[in-house]
């Protein structure tokens, strides 16, 4: 076929064709698939998310697990979360700008050695790879009146966001007369507003066989030929 | 499937065989090639020694003691308990496991666990499971 494909690897996934045991996740892949497209799509509209395709997602299963007979098509059909791995960690350690609801990560943390659980997070790190991030100081919505603090001896913009449970991006928006270097001088009055740092997805990168050959995969050649191959066997 | 024989089939041998039919017999000597996220790398057998690299794990020509687990429902599990660890290695225990499917196609998957409790409980949720091809 010109793919560089093992033909043992091709007849493997050719039985897709004949086994309909091959459909058996996909229940539970359209289902992650359209959480994450309705829930993403609604609140990051404006970041340029662009709707997963079922069909990846589902080919990323075939390539990774190898089919319905193997034991990882019952336990991690994703392959994330296996012994060594970093990308788990990555995933519930670090902010995901929304990817991730508080719910889900408590559900992730628990183990993704389920084909649901395994399929969300697999899902979630492919989306997470995709996201581009800014940090942004937010504002705390419990603190709308905010307070007036006094400057101390010794004191620097960053002794007064940590002491005030605030950032100095906050402190500098709400006092522009500190802004552009200007030193703060004891006795000064400054206005402050709980605040924290977040990170906020500002664009997606387009999820593609390539893209996830690249961001998803660890050092497997033949990724994307693989997703392609699947794809190209599977039904629309 | 590229078979090796630790001993020739005497009437002799095989009466010891049938005693012992696990150790020592039937290793499947070759290698497997795995890929993806967490597989990607190869598993080599030699009649000494066991290497498997993968994403996340190395291990390199380690000994091992052999027991072929024999057939289950056209599954043929030969059972590999490393003999030492090995720092970089995260697996014990590793089986192979040979599928034939009623057409008589084989497919095969290596499966790594983290120590031989966790085999011998086939605690999967700990382990990794790697389709390969041979």
């Amino acid at each position: 076929m010109g793919n560089g494909l093992s033909q043992q690897w091709m007849d493997t996934v050719d039985r897709s064709q004949t086994d309909k045991r091959w459909n058996d996740l996909d229940t539970n892949i359209k289902s992650v698939v359209d959480e994450f497209n309705t829930r993403l799509g609604a609140r990051l509209r404006t970041s340029g998310f662009k709707k997963l395709d079922f069909r990846l997602i589902k080919a990323m299963v075939w390539t990774e697990s190898g089919g319905p007979d193997s034991s990882a098509w019952k336990t991690r059909p994703m392959q994330i979360g296996n012994p060594g791995d970093p990308g788990l960690h990555e995933l519930l350690s670090n902010e995901t700008g929304g990817i991730l609801t508080p719910e889900l990560k408590k559900e992730l943390q628990k183990g993704v050695a389920t084909p649901d659980s395994n399929i969300k997070a697999g899902v979630a790190f492919l989306l997470m790879r995709a996201a581009t991030f800014v940090w942004e100081s937010v504002p705390d919505p419990s603190d709308v009146k905010g307070s007036v603090v006094e400057v101390k001896g010794g004191d620097n913009l960053d002794t007064i966001a940590k002491a005030h449970s605030t950032t100095i991006e906050m402190l500098k928006t709400l006092n522009p007369e500190i802004g552009n270097g200007k030193l703060i001088k004891a006795g000064q009055r400054l206005k402050s507003r709980r605040a924290q740092i977040h990170r906020k997805i500002t664009g997606w990168v387009e999820i593609t066989t390539e893209f996830a050959a690249r961001r998803y995969n660890v050092g497997d050649p033949k990724y994307k030929q693989k997703l392609d191959y699947c794809l190209s066997i599977m039904p629309p | 499937m590229k078979l090796f024989r630790t001993s020739i089939v005497l009437p002799l041998a095989a009466a010891a065989i049938a005693i012992t039919p696990a150790i020592g017999s039937d290793i499947p000597i070759g290698t497997y090639e795995g890929g993806g996220r967490a597989c990607t790398g190869r598993l080599s057998i030699t009649a000494k020694t066991l290497s498997w690299h993968t994403s996340f794990s190395r291990c390199d020509r380690l000994p091992y003691d052999f027991a072929n687990l024999g057939d289950n429902k056209g599954v043929i599990t030969y059972l590999f308990h490393l003999k030492h660890s090995q720092p970089g290695c995260l697996y014990r225990s590793v089986e192979l496991h040979r599928r034939t499917a009623s057409d008589g196609a084989t497919t095969w998957e290596a499966v790594g666990y983290l120590t031989r409790e966790d085999q011998e409980a086939k605690r999967l949720d700990q382990a990794l499971a790697c389709p390969v091809v041979h």
